[in-house]
């Protein structure tokens, strides 16, 4: 099927995952956490945020080793924030392409990586990606696992 | 600050312009946001529903997975309004209420995509994204930020305008972007 042909990968470098739940409201309790890692200069290479529950909004955002330090340290400085995050440390994108907006892509790539035993820390597509965050040190085999499944599809064994 | 560099890889690069460029930034409307709650290791439900979703020809703007609270994750697929009762009596056939697991659809929505040169390596684009939104009191539903681009989705009957406060709050260039599939305005 053409549609669902896995053509290539993009891995990132090791990163660090920081997801915050139960949020009352974005914008109060997440816009000073963002102006604080903008004063500060760091990137988030991979964010995500879901509200359309105004009672329990979450965030989820990685960045580079380096910066997790100063990033912890931002948001224990908010009391909106302290006690509602949890950090999964050894974290690292497998982006996929070309997803074709294709649901049975998608499905595909969640089939794989669960099949392999991975747990799926994150997803965002993107604009012809989908991007998975997933234990860094299983990146490889995600990807071995992924190009197995869709060879799969493209036999006609799915 | 030379001390914060000083673990940063030689090829890492930051790029910074008072403006944030964009390539221009595109509405799409007219579209639903599938909400489902499980825990994680109920996924297989989730590959089934895109299957049978597939099949029928369903195409998603955008999906997300964020992980809530007590192992449970929750998927966000946007796709045109035009299957929703389709992918509602799917879903009250094979979510199991009982188990914690749980969906909404909501519609119609809208989403507002853009990205621009360097957005990989440029910091401050969420703070500045969700600092438009906040001055205008615009509530998004859900929000992407990877690879490169920017998704935001909204309650339809505020994208314009937000797309109209983005405008103005990035740089956009006088040519419009083009992005996949979708109706688009």
């Amino acid at each position: 099927m053409a549609a669902d042909e896995l053509k290539g990968f993009n891995i990132s470098t090791e990163l660090v995952l920081i997801n915050m739940v139960d949020l009352e409201d974005l914008f109060v309790s997440v816009l000073p956490l963002l102006q604080a890692i903008k004063k500060n200069r760091i990137n988030i290479p991979f964010f995500s945020a879901g509200c359309s529950d105004t009672e329990k909004q979450s965030v989820s955002a990685c960045f580079a080793r380096e910066d997790v330090p100063m990033v912890q340290e931002l948001i224990h400085q908010e009391d909106r924030l302290r006690n509602r995050a949890d950090t999964i440390h050894g974290v690292g994108l497998l982006s996929i392409y070309p997803h074709r907006s294709s649901l049975s892509f998608l499905g595909a790539s969640i089939a794989a990586l669960r099949n392999a035993g991975l747990p799926i820390y994150g997803l965002s597509s993107s604009i012809s990606s989908l991007i998975f965050v997933l234990p860094y040190s299983r990146l490889e085999q995600a990807a071995d696992s992924l190009k197995k499944g869709f060879s799969c599809i493209k036999k006609g064994g799915h | 600050m030379a001390g914060k560099f000083k673990n940063v890889m030689e090829t890492s690069a930051v790029y910074w312009e008072p403006k944030i460029k964009t390539y221009g930034f595109q509405e799409i409307t007219d579209l639903s946001l599938l909400e489902v709650t499980m825990k994680a290791d109920r996924f297989a439900l989730v590959e089934t529903m895109l299957q049978d979703a597939a099949h029928a020809a369903v195409r998603f703007h955008l999906v997300l997975i964020q992980p809530r609270k007590d192992y449970t994750a929750q998927i966000s697929i946007v796709f045109d309004r035009e299957w929703e009762d389709r992918i509602d009596h799917y879903c009250t056939s094979e979510v199991r209420l009982d188990q914690e697991e749980h969906f909404s659809i909501r519609s119609p929505v809208g989403l507002i995509c853009f990205f621009g040169p360097h957005f990989g390596e440029r910091y401050g684009i969420a703070e500045t994204t969700f600092q438009v939104l906040a001055e205008n009191n615009l509530r998004i539903l859900a929000a992407g930020f990877s690879g490169s681009a920017v998704y935001l989705v909204l309650p339809e009957n505020i994208t314009q305008r937000a797309k109209t406060v983005f405008e103005s709050a990035f740089e956009v260039p006088k040519s419009k972007p083009s992005y996949g599939t979708g109706k688009t305005s």
